[in-house]
């Protein structure tokens, strides 16, 4: 590394170039990851998982290991679809656990499955649909999906991975995550046809 | 025109615009004909803009210094055991697995306990087994296994093991006499 390089001159590195320096022992290249990717991947981590404090938890954990084993990391893989990688199994495993302890509390007994307060129309007649379908909404129906379903339709919707990218992170064959990709959005649309009957 | 269920597996790449000149059209006829899966395309295509679209949530400000730190920690493990959250769940194992032995406990008996109002003079044990041994004599002169009802009753409240035994015994005997 060049010490007289300009830190600016460091932000515009590409993200594996970044990760080639921090490999190579440049720690500012590690912080530049961070905030390149802290937000996007709390964004997946939170839809993926519904819970932000967690979501934080894991996106923290994420950046850890990278820090701690960044030597795993092999110029062949994106960086992009590398450090997803990690965050969402992270994210799997936190649900799995999530899972287990909903299934030994005492709510997973009782709770009813409630479903979406529609908004009441006739005292916002001037709302658009968007308003209508929050993103709260939006967010619920999202918890519903399976897990499979979930993360393909974030990574592809909401984060704006490719299939192909899909495929590498997910570990899955291309034709499978496109069928995925499709039978989740239908799934969101069926579980929200409510609401947009009511508009 | 394709079925609903065809049309709906090609929705997704329909709205991508990723299906081939044939296939689009295929799509868009059908679409047009039919308002169910108009109804339905025009909803997922809603989806698919609104998730795209949805609110970029931001990590707290405490993220950058709660991870520096972290890093900075030299025993900061990446699995530590004795976490506030791990002690509690070991914990409440524990008590699972004693209230389990417990109950355990309450309901079967172990196997030895004696009745609380024992019969008089009932050999339980001798009985069996001298019957199955009646049985296996039986078996070993006859080739087959022939039970009477008799044998198979339960001893007389009256009958002594020692009664039983030689009883059995000499029935023994008698069929392997006659047999013979």
């Amino acid at each position: 590394m060049n010490p007289k390089e300009g830190i600016e001159n460091r932000e515009n590195l590409t993200d594996e170039e970044l990760i080639s320096r921090f490999q190579n022992g440049d720690v500012y290249a590690f912080n530049i990851l961070v905030r390149r990717y802290e937000n996007p991947i709390y964004n997946y981590i939170y839809r993926y998982i519904s819970d932000r404090v967690e979501a934080e938890d894991i996106v923290q954990e994420t950046f850890y290991r990278l820090y701690k084993n960044k030597h795993y990391y092999k110029e062949i893989a994106k960086f992009s679809t590398w450090i997803y990688t990690i965050a969402g199994n992270l994210a799997k495993t936190e649900l799995r656990r999530k899972k287990r302890r909903k299934f030994f509390s005492i709510n997973y007994f009782m709770s009813t499955d409630k479903d979406y307060d529609i908004p009441d129309l006739d005292a916002n007649p001037e709302k658009t649909l968007n308003s209508i379908i929050t993103d709260e909404i939006i967010q619920k129906a999202i918890a519903k999906l399976s897990s499979k379903f979930k993360e393909v339709i974030l990574l592809r919707d909401v984060q704006g991975f490719s299939y192909e990218e899909i495929a590498v992170i997910v570990n899955v064959p291309l034709g499978t995550i496109k069928s995925r990709v499709n039978r989740a959005r239908l799934k969101l649309q069926e579980d929200l046809t409510n609401v947009f009957e009511t508009i | 025109m394709g079925s609903c269920a065809t049309i709906k597996e090609m929705l997704t790449s329909y709205i991508e615009e990723e299906l081939s000149e044939q296939d689009e059209k295929v799509v868009r006829d059908h679409l047009t004909n039919c308002k169910s899966c108009s109804h339905v395309f025009q909803q997922a295509k809603y989806i698919k803009i609104r998730l795209s679209g949805m609110e970029m949530l931001v990590v707290s400000e405490e993220f950058d210094r709660n991870l520096q730190a972290r890093i900075a920690t030299p025993y900061s493990d990446e699995n530590p055991i004795f976490t506030v959250k791990n002690v509690s769940w070991s914990l409440s194992g524990l008590a699972a697995l004693v209230s389990a032995y417990f109950i355990f406990l309450l309901f079967i008996p172990p196997e030895n306990t004696k009745l609380a109002i024992p019969l008089k003079n009932a050999p339980e044990v001798t009985t069996t087994t001298n019957t199955d041994n009646n049985i296996q004599n039986k078996t070993i002169e006859t080739g087959k296994a022939e039970v009477e009802e008799s044998e198979l009753e339960l001893p007389l409240k009256g009958d002594t093991a020692t009664s039983i035994i030689k009883k059995s015994n000499t029935e023994n005997i008698n069929l392997i006499e006659d047999k013979n």
